[in-house]
């Protein structure tokens, strides 16, 4: 039990700050992102020797942190949903391209976030990406699609006010 | 969007998402572990106990219960908390929620569109994968409805200088496209896909395999076409969906048991380890509220820094089916409270977990169980 102990701390300090990296990127908050970690390695501590022996403790980390994340959204997504990304803003103090589309990615599903932290900041396959969401890999291309679409349209510039082309010929 | 795939690799890296660590954040941890350990040691014992308890009050009340023609007499809690229906140490159910309810489909009534009845709006890309779809939104400016329905007869992309590239029927993601009748100002659109990332064996060869196509010639199923500005990469091919048009989001009924109202009544004190309270569901509406798809519920405690308890259980429905018109049951509750816990005072958070969950929220004195 000593040694089971030993083994998990020692997880907890070398891969922390990797996780938190992680969980931030999923959520854009840093409180959240240190609440899951926390969450999700209590988890893990709870059945430590068996996770370990299973090979790979940190993927069951991070797969309890984004399900902990999904379950929190569905749990508060009253207060959070929105029907469209927020307007862009149109006046002075237009944000850097970094800060507005950081807080773009903040509107999206967490599971077409997710799929954009698997893809842009762990460089994953699609097949990866699939097989730690738990679904098929057209599902995470289609949530990819889903997510950068959104992204765009909300970057794009605004529409020129004759926004539509010329009647057909 | 110049580049959204830089701007995102950009964003993402261990530089902009670093945060501080603390020195003792192993010890945090392992104390989560712990307390969670003894959470679980808690509710179990409480389950086997309850188990037991329920077992001698049914040997006991059961008699007096068949000679008094079936009515169960209310078992006090509390001296002054009384309760229906007893409380079940069992795991919430899987969420349920009422099924939306589909549009009715478009009608198919109207002659087919021409040309000059729609005006072409601008083309959309959405980008995934390497697969583009781009959208071309039509709205009928005519004073009649029109069909918009069907693949058109010919889309092809076209460049001065090259060959026109004709699309081929059905999209990567199979979406058709729904048609119908396009009433007058309404929006219809049509779907194409390009792919940027064709093996090179599917390539067109020469310059129209990385050629930009600089506009798409669209034939409609009546015959009439026109022509608009896109910026197609058609080096891998072109595919063409169904003519659609816009088609209202399905409604979602509102979840019934969301109409509840919650009241939470808890003793004066609840000593840490296992405690008991009382919540009652009213329900102020007309209509019977049926638990048939029986809910979970929520029960958090916490005096604003970190919480001692966050649980989760089923609501016994095992006995009320259903919660009359403007009538109340009264449920109990009980709580695992870690027995190194703070006393002081606590907010005892209590939500169904439905729809539009039903919460209310209660002070209570937590004191120490007196052990260690």
């Amino acid at each position: 039990v000593d040694a089971d102990a030993a083994a998990f701390d020692a997880f907890v300090r070398a891969r922390l700050p990797a996780l938190l990296r992680f969980a931030h990127a999923l959520t854009g908050d840093p409180h959240t992102a240190a609440d899951l970690v926390q969450d999700a390695l209590e988890r893990t501590g709870m059945r430590w020797d068996r996770i370990e022996r299973q090979g790979d403790p940190e993927g069951y980390v991070r797969r309890a942190i984004l399900n902990g994340r999904v379950s929190r959204w569905r749990k508060h997504r009253r207060e959070t949903l929105v029907d469209c990304v927020p307007e862009r803003v149109t006046s002075y103090e237009v944000p850097g391209r970094d800060d507005q589309l950081w807080q773009l990615l903040a509107t999206l599903p967490p599971r077409q976030r997710a799929v954009l932290v698997l893809r842009y900041y762990e460089d994953l396959s699609e097949a990866q990406i699939a097989d730690i969401l738990g679904c098929a890999p057209g599902t995470v291309k289609s949530q990819s699609s889903k997510a950068l679409a959104k992204l765009r349209v909300a970057l794009s510039p605004p529409a020129p006010t004759t926004e539509e082309a010329p009647c057909p010929t | 969007v110049p580049d959204l795939d830089r701007a995102l690799r950009d964003l993402l890296t261990d530089e902009h998402l670093h945060l501080p660590t603390r020195p003792d954040a192993a010890r945090i941890v392992r104390d989560g572990v712990r307390r969670r350990r003894r959470r679980r040691a808690i509710v179990v014992s409480t389950a086997a106990a309850a188990t037991v308890g329920a077992v001698i009050a049914a040997a006991t009340t059961l008699p007096a219960a068949l000679n008094a023609g079936g009515h169960h007499p209310a078992t006090p809690v509390q001296p002054t908390l009384r309760y229906d229906v007893s409380w079940v140490g069992i795991a919430p159910p899987t969420a349920w929620s009422p099924k939306p309810v589909p549009p009715p489909p478009p009608t198919l009534d109207a002659p087919r569109c021409l040309a000059d009845q729609l005006k072409v709006g601008p083309a959309v890309e959405n980008d995934g994968g390497g697969v583009i779809f781009t959208t071309i939104r039509l709205r009928n400016i005519s004073s009649h409805p029109c069909q918009l329905v069907g693949t058109p007869a010919r889309v092809a992309a076209q460049a001065p200088g090259l060959p026109d590239v004709v699309a081929t029927r059905g999209l990567h993601l199979d979406s058709g496209g729904v048609g119908g009748d396009l009433p007058p100002g309404h929006l219809g659109y049509l779907t194409v896909e390009t792919d940027r990332d064709c093996s090179p064996s599917n390539a067109r060869g020469g310059a129209s395999s990385t050629g930009t196509y600089t506009s798409l010639s669209v034939t409609l199923p009546s015959g009439s076409s026109f022509n608009l500005p896109a910026k197609l990469n058609a080096g891998c091919g072109l595919l063409t969906g169904g003519l659609g048009v816009d088609v209202p989001p399905p409604t979602t009924p509102t979840d019934a048991r969301s109409h509840l109202i919650a009241i939470v009544e808890t003793p004066r004190t609840m000593r840490a380890g296992s405690a008991s309270y009382v919540v009652t569901l009213s329900n102020p509406t007309d209509a019977a509220i049926s638990l048939r798809h029986c809910p979970g519920y929520l029960e958090d405690l916490s005096n604003g820094g970190l919480g001692a308890v966050d649980d989760r259980y089923a609501l016994n429905c095992s006995q009320v089916h259903a919660i009359a018109p403007h009538t109340s049951v009264r449920y109990q509750m009980r709580i695992g409270i870690p027995v190194d816990v703070t006393p002081g005072t606590y907010t005892l958070r209590w939500s169904l977990l439905v729809g539009h969950p039903v919460t209310m929220s209660d002070q209570v004195t937590v004191v120490s169980s007196g052990r260690r």
